[in-house]
């Protein structure tokens, strides 16, 4: 209770509230922006949020992120052209139904549906996330190595497309994060005689290239044939939304519990929980042969899913220093930086901020009814902004961004050859979010390994000592071998034998 | 730019092998099991493997009629290519003359180039290059105290 009076005080300062509400607005602006992420928003805010207190910092990361993945549903619903990857799932139902004559509607379902699904979202993790830190003060670098490697594993076989170019994606990631002083002998490794290099690449400029250059390199790549949309005007977002809302309430619930538990999923992100929504309202629905005509029942359930798969995605963030999304790889790289170290202890060592941090997340979220109705007013003006006058800005903020974390050459040198590699890997189906997830959690894998490995005096079987390592270890090696096994039992079973 | 995965594989495979080859000159401390080099070789291992298979997959497909790279159209439109190399050429050119030039020269350079090559209209463009650089100036040296680079303009501002 003494911690979250503090909190309260933490968060009700008007430096914080005027930082998290000029994130929010930093977060509608790049979400209802076609092609730039809610990841690209986060990524670009992080050189800002470098030079501020723990709570300013992350509150404006936590608004950021849910402002951009609701307004990522304008341009879906406007112009069938969703502002982010998590508003795709619903983009053709939301356009049909722009179609149809009911923008309005579609969009009071997005800004409603998004608000209460990031409210549950943050309830969850309020409640969930402190229980499960108490559980989790009893594990050792033995569950921490394979929890981190059981999240890797999901990070990449969970994404879209060949399980192999995701396990491509993720070791590219783990050796990016093998550069500099290695843990146990503290010799530095691949800095080829640089000192800045022997404290190993920087993650935010990793970021910035990966996400944002490459999205850049995209949109240049487009600027030709781009035509600005026209916008019709929209009248009121709200009317005759309550009976809607009220008759599809079992679809909104079945979204949240769907986008918690995926958004938990390390590498699955708001996304995904969106996609399966979509399908699971589909499959259940009484009038599924109405889908695809601007009927708004799978837009209830996954705008609600994706919000909360945002809350979702902190829990395993917070209290095992798992991320579980792209964003949250983010935000735990600003954790480090604060000197927060994620994991249970982070609430014994700073409870108040954390609440601080809970809090926020209701805040942004009731705040998200009233600047998405805003953001949806002035969204014509948004959408029509020339890209002629994004992309140059985009970049010079990318480049100055990656300079100030350290203010050196090093970190622009970084985001261009990052930059340049996660353009090639997207343009070839290689997912750039495990890679950062194995940038992220490279060196926390490699410490524990290596602690344990040192704990068991040099014993692998000290992997499998204690119950919930071992438990955790079979499930890990289970993913490994299990697929491949069964793909070599089936071919072997298909093949007719010849005596 | 898309690539037939054994082509990927093969970048693959000659980077784990460089990198695992680089590594084993890593020293190995007196009364340490593991080298330096340990955790990065098992990584190439993994790496190396994936590359292998995509090289393997990568000729099935071929064999499928795939070709060996597959450009978009823009790759053949000279005009869109410079536009789109501008990106990171224009991030190799910070790199390379902010220190000299100092940020506000190389911003305002910047910014002009790729706003009048996207299609803007020079007025426009002079207003957006001032006004971004302006703002970026204020923000990040005057509001988060980020050493941004003078150059040249060093002897102007504090004397020489």
């Amino acid at each position: 209770m003494e911690n979250f009076v503090i909190a309260l005080g933490l968060v009700f300062d008007p430096y914080v509230l005027m930082v998290v509400g000029a994130a929010a607005v930093f977060g509608l602006f790049v979400g209802a922006i076609p092609g730039l992420t809610a990841t690209m928003a986060t990524a670009l805010l992080i050189p800002v949020t470098f030079f501020m207190d723990p709570v300013p910092a992350i509150g404006a990361v936590i608004s950021c992120s849910a402002m951009a993945i609701f307004a990522g549903d304008i341009p879906a619903t406007l112009l069938r052209i969703p502002g982010t990857p998590s508003s795709a799932a619903y983009t053709d139902e939301a356009f049909a139904m722009t179609r149809a004559g009911k923008p309005e509607t579609a969009l009071g379902i997005a800004v409603i549906c998004s608000a209460l699904g990031g409210i549950v979202g943050s309830l969850v993790l309020a409640v969930s996330a402190p229980i499960l830190a108490e559980f989790a003060l009893n594990f050792t670098s033995l569950e921490y190595f394979w929890l981190a490697c059981l999240g890797l594993t999901c990070a990449a076989l969970i994404t879209t497309g060949s399980p192999v170019k995701g396990v491509v994606s993720l070791l590219i990631g783990l050796l990016i994060a093998t550069s500099g002083e290695d843990i146990m002998s503290g010799y530095p490794r691949f800095s080829f005689g640089n000192p800045e290099l022997a404290a190993g690449i920087s993650l935010i400029p990793a970021m910035i290239g990966m996400f944002a250059v490459s999205e850049l390199i995209r949109n240049a790549s487009t600027m030709k044939s781009y035509t600005p949309p026209v916008i019709t005007h929209l009248g009121s977002i709200f009317s005759g939304l309550g009976p809607i809302l009220w008759r599809y309430k079992f679809n909104m619930m079945r979204g949240w519990t769907t986008g918690v538990l995926i958004g938990a999923l390390p590498g699955a992100g708001a996304g995904m929980a969106a996609w399966v929504s979509m399908a699971f309202a589909k499959k259940f629905s009484k009038e599924p042969e109405k889908f695809g005509t601007g009927h708004p029942e799978g837009l209830c359930e996954a705008t609600s899913s994706n919000n909360a798969g945002l809350g979702g995605a902190w829990v395993p963030a917070l209290v095992f220093g798992i991320p579980g999304d792209a964003i949250t790889a983010i935000v735990i790289g600003v954790l480090f930086m604060k000197g927060m170290t994620p994991g249970p202890t982070i609430f014994m060592h700073a409870g108040d901020l954390l609440y601080a941090l809970f809090i926020i997340f209701f805040l942004a979220n009731i705040a998200m009814v009233g600047l998405g109705w805003a953001a949806i007013r002035v969204s014509r003006h948004i959408i029509t902004l020339p890209r002629e006058v994004l992309v140059p800005v985009i970049l010079l903020f990318c480049i100055i961004g990656s300079f100030a974390i350290n203010t050196s050459l090093l970190g622009v040198t970084v985001m261009l050859v990052l930059g340049l590699l996660g353009y090639f890997m997207e343009e070839n189906d290689i997912p750039i979010a495990p890679a950062i997830l194995g940038i992220v959690l490279g060196r926390m894998i490699e410490e524990n390994f290596f602690n344990s490995l040192a704990k068991g005096r040099g014993d692998p079987m000290i992997f499998f000592d204690r119950p919930i390592s071992a438990v955790l270890g079979v499930i890990t090696i289970s993913i490994w071998v299990g697929p491949p096994l069964y793909r070599l039992y089936r071919s072997w079973r298909g093949t007719p034998r010849t005596a | 730019m898309r690539v037939n995965d054994a082509i990927t594989g093969l970048i693959l495979l000659v980077v784990a092998i460089a990198i695992f080859a680089y590594s084993t000159t890593f020293p190995q401390l007196t009364g340490m099991q593991f080298s330096a080099g340990f955790w990065p070789q098992t990584l190439c291992v993994l790496l190396a493997l994936c590359g292998g298979f995509l090289i393997f997959s990568g000729i099935k497909e071929r064999s499928g009629g795939q070709a060996w790279v597959r450009l978009d159209e823009w790759w053949r439109q000279s005009g869109t290519l410079f536009t789109v190399a501008l990106v990171p050429l224009a991030i190799f050119f910070y790199i390379l003359f902010s220190d000299f030039l100092g940020f506000i020269i190389s911003s305002l350079i910047i910014l002009l180039t790729m706003s009048l090559r996207f299609g803007l209209k020079p007025v426009s463009a002079i207003i957006l290059a001032v006004v971004t650089t302006g703002v970026m100036q204020f923000v990040f040296v005057d509001l988060l105290l980020v050493q941004l680079p003078w150059g040249i303009l060093e002897s102007v501002v504090y004397g020489s």
